[in-house]
């Protein structure tokens, strides 16, 4: 079973990106600039791993997580130097994020998963 | 006048210019006398005899001497000189007079007393008794010798004893009539020294130094401040010396300013005022001390003979001034730090972001290099990001510039709004706060571009900090021309600012912000910056939403546009 991956930025090209870069046979991946599109696509699909921007249009990745169902794996991803979160996420990237950690993080789900 | 201080038993000042107008004034009115008195006698003479008398060309050879005395002193201005001369004139024709009229004759004897009056204008008091006395004793020699029949030139025939008499008499009242002119001269003399010398007290009870020159930029006088300050131990050492060659300089250089270019020179020969004049004092040791001066000229009678000039030590001044500039430059570097720290965070945000695509598109161009296209639309959206990232840092180096005071230059203001723009975005952004930029025209002033763009922050910053907990957040920025003046407005969608609260705004230290979001220091910073800029701040009264407005003087040649 390949892995569900959610990302969201209002960042379009950090969007394709990270899709072109992760994205496999693997790993399937869903991005998303708009956090309302996003909100409704996982609680339509729920993912297996949900990466979100802290700071968004109108929101913020912490509000986006309490929203959420906790039962799915969330990570951060922000381009500030300091945040205080409410929501317990998995992780935290700071951007420019290396690669190698995020893929670290999809090999362990993956192993997980067929495990 | 050193005679009338003799007479009072003072010591002799030199004469001022004052005094010598004073007394070129009566010699003037002498010289009136003088003309009018023979032209008198020989009318006297001619109603008596019903002829012209042979005294006649001594008399018109007064006058006319008399005229050209006069004319010849208004050119020289040698008073001392004009009088003597005057003086021996009186007597050679009173004498020439007696000569061609082959004796003397009882009009001469009623000239006589004519010489008390003449001498207590030229010579005073004492000329004037001096002379009242001899003329009266002439009188008495000339009744005796009649009466015994020993006169010693020939006589007309008419009574001299009557003539003699009349003679005495005259001079007797002439001289009383001087004696009481000569007092209240003594009087009016003695109050005007009296004057002077409270005066003198007056000038030296001055805070400032005063000092007066005639035309020729030499001092008159000087008062005690003045030598104290200029370091000199009497006036003696500066009174009648030029005061551009001892006390001036200019304010650069080690040589003192030509007098052709010296401003003391120019307004110690000016007919007009100066005020608040700057300019650099040599002192006696050779030191130099920064002054403040104003320049009144003197009239006298309609004429000017001079410059009073009245200086104020600016040492202390324009220490002061330097440490406050010093203050200042710290205050608006720490205000700026704080923006700057205030930003950071978000500045950070704004950078991170595109160097998350940079890094990520870096590491996806390999994986590209088989599509062309995909290959060229990673380099473009690595370029993309670059000029994000060198707009932010542009934005942020001439803002975070140090706080020197840089040279003034015409920039305009919608490029300093929209770098503002930049700098506000992430702020703007976080609290979903709406920024619009309208302007009429690019207009430009002059000013100190990272001054003004620091008002604007703090500005836009205040804006988006009062709004967003609003539900509508929005602030606009507008710039467009009034009354030959550039206005910018920044207005947001705020209710405006209590009454109460707007005369306290400008105040250092006073914030509405809670404890730790503001200093207190961005507007009374930005009102010291826009007051360096000959601009205003002021909120706008009649404005639904909170508006303040920024007037700056419109560039010359922007109205010429215009």
């Amino acid at each position: 079973m390949p892995l569900n991956v959610v990302y969201l930025d209002d960042e379009p090209d950090l969007c394709s990106n990270f899709s072109d870069f992760f994205a496999s046979r693997d790993v399937l991946i869903k991005t998303f600039t708009d956090p309302e599109e996003a909100i409704r696509y996982v609680n339509r699909h729920p993912p297996d791993l949900l990466f979100v921007d802290y700071r968004l249009p109108s929101t913020t990745g912490d509000e986006i997580a309490l929203a959420l169902d906790p039962a799915i794996p969330k990570y951060l991803v922000t381009g500030d130097i300091t945040i205080v979160t409410t929501y317990q996420f998995m992780g935290v990237f700071s951007k420019p994020y290396p690669p190698d950690e995020i893929q670290a993080v999809f090999d362990r789900f993956l192993a997980e998963a067929a495990a | 006048m050193d005679r009338v201080m003799d007479w009072f038993g003072q010591k002799a000042q030199p004469e001022s210019e004052y005094e010598r107008v004073a007394r070129s004034k009566i010699f003037g009115q002498a010289t009136i006398l003088f003309i009018l008195a023979p032209i008198c006698g020989e009318f006297a003479a001619y109603l008596i005899k019903g002829q012209i008398h042979p005294s006649f060309a001594s008399s018109a050879t007064m006058v006319v001497a008399t005229v050209l005395n006069y004319l010849w002193f208004r050119r020289s201005r040698k008073l001392e000189m004009a009088l003597a001369v005057g003086s021996t004139l009186q007597v050679f024709c009173f004498f020439w007079g007696i000569v061609v009229s082959g004796g003397l004759l009882a009009e001469h004897i009623l000239y006589l007393p004519v010489f008390p009056v003449m001498h207590g204008f030229v010579f005073g008091r004492k000329g004037a008794l001096a002379s009242a006395v001899s003329v009266g004793l002439f009188c008495l020699f000339l009744l005796s010798a009649n009466r015994f029949g020993v006169l010693p030139l020939p006589v007309d025939g008419v009574s001299v004893n009557l003539q003699g008499y009349n003679a005495f008499v005259a001079s007797l009242i002439a001289s009383t009539f001087i004696h009481i002119f000569s007092r209240i001269r003594a009087d009016t003399t003695r109050s005007l020294f009296e004057s002077k010398n409270y005066i003198n007290v007056v000038l030296n009870s001055i805070h400032h130094g005063v000092w007066g020159v005639d035309l020729s930029g030499r001092v008159t006088f000087i008062n005690k401040q003045a030598i104290a300050l200029l370091g000199y131990a009497a006036d003696t050492e500066l009174v009648g010396q030029s005061i551009h060659e001892r006390v001036h300089s200019a304010g650069s250089g080690e040589s003192g300013a030509p007098t052709q270019v010296c401003q003391i020179c120019e307004s110690s020969m000016a007919t007009s005022n100066y005020r608040g004049i700057e300019d650099v004092l040599l002192k006696r040791d050779g030191t130099r001390i920064p002054v403040s001066y104003t320049s009144s000229p003197i009239w006298i009678s309609g004429r000017c003979v001079g410059s009073v000039f009245a200086f104020e030590d600016m040492t202390e001044t324009k220490k002061l001034e330097q440490a406050l500039n010093a203050e200042r430059s710290f205050s608006v570097h720490q205000a700026k730090l704080a923006s700057l720290g205030e930003m950071s965070a978000g500045i950070a945000h704004e950078i991170n972001n595109p160097l998350a695509i940079i890094t990520g598109s870096v590491g996806l161009l390999s994986k590209s290099v088989g599509d062309p296209e995909k290959f060229f639309s990673r380099i473009e959206m690595i370029k993309k990001s670059c000029d994000r990232i060198v707009k932010i840092i542009s934005g942020l180096k001439k803002f975070s510039r140090s706080g020197e005071r840089s040279v003034r230059q015409r920039i305009s203001l919608c490029a300093i709004s929209k770098e503002v723009l930049v700098l506000t975005d992430f702020k703007s952004k976080r609290y979903e706060t709406k920024i619009e930029l309208e302007f009429t025209s690019d207009f430009k002033i002059s000013c100190n571009e990272v001054e003004i763009e620091q008002v604007l922050v703090n500005l836009v910053n205040n804006a988006i900090d009062a709004v967003k907990d609003l539900s509508e957040r929005w602030v606009r920025i507008r710039i467009f021309e009034q009354a030959s003046q550039v206005v910018l407005q920044v207005t947001d969608s705020g209710r405006g600012i209590p009454r109460e609260l707007r005369g306290r705004l400008f105040d250092p230290f006073f914030t509405t912000k809670r404890v730790g979001e503001g200093t207190g220091l961005g507007l009374s910073i930005s009102k010291g910056i826009l007051d360096e800029h000959n601009a205003s701040i002021a909120i706008l009264e009649n404005s639904p939403n909170t508006c303040f407005e920024l007037r700056f003087g419109l560039e010359e040649d922007l109205k010429n546009a215009a």
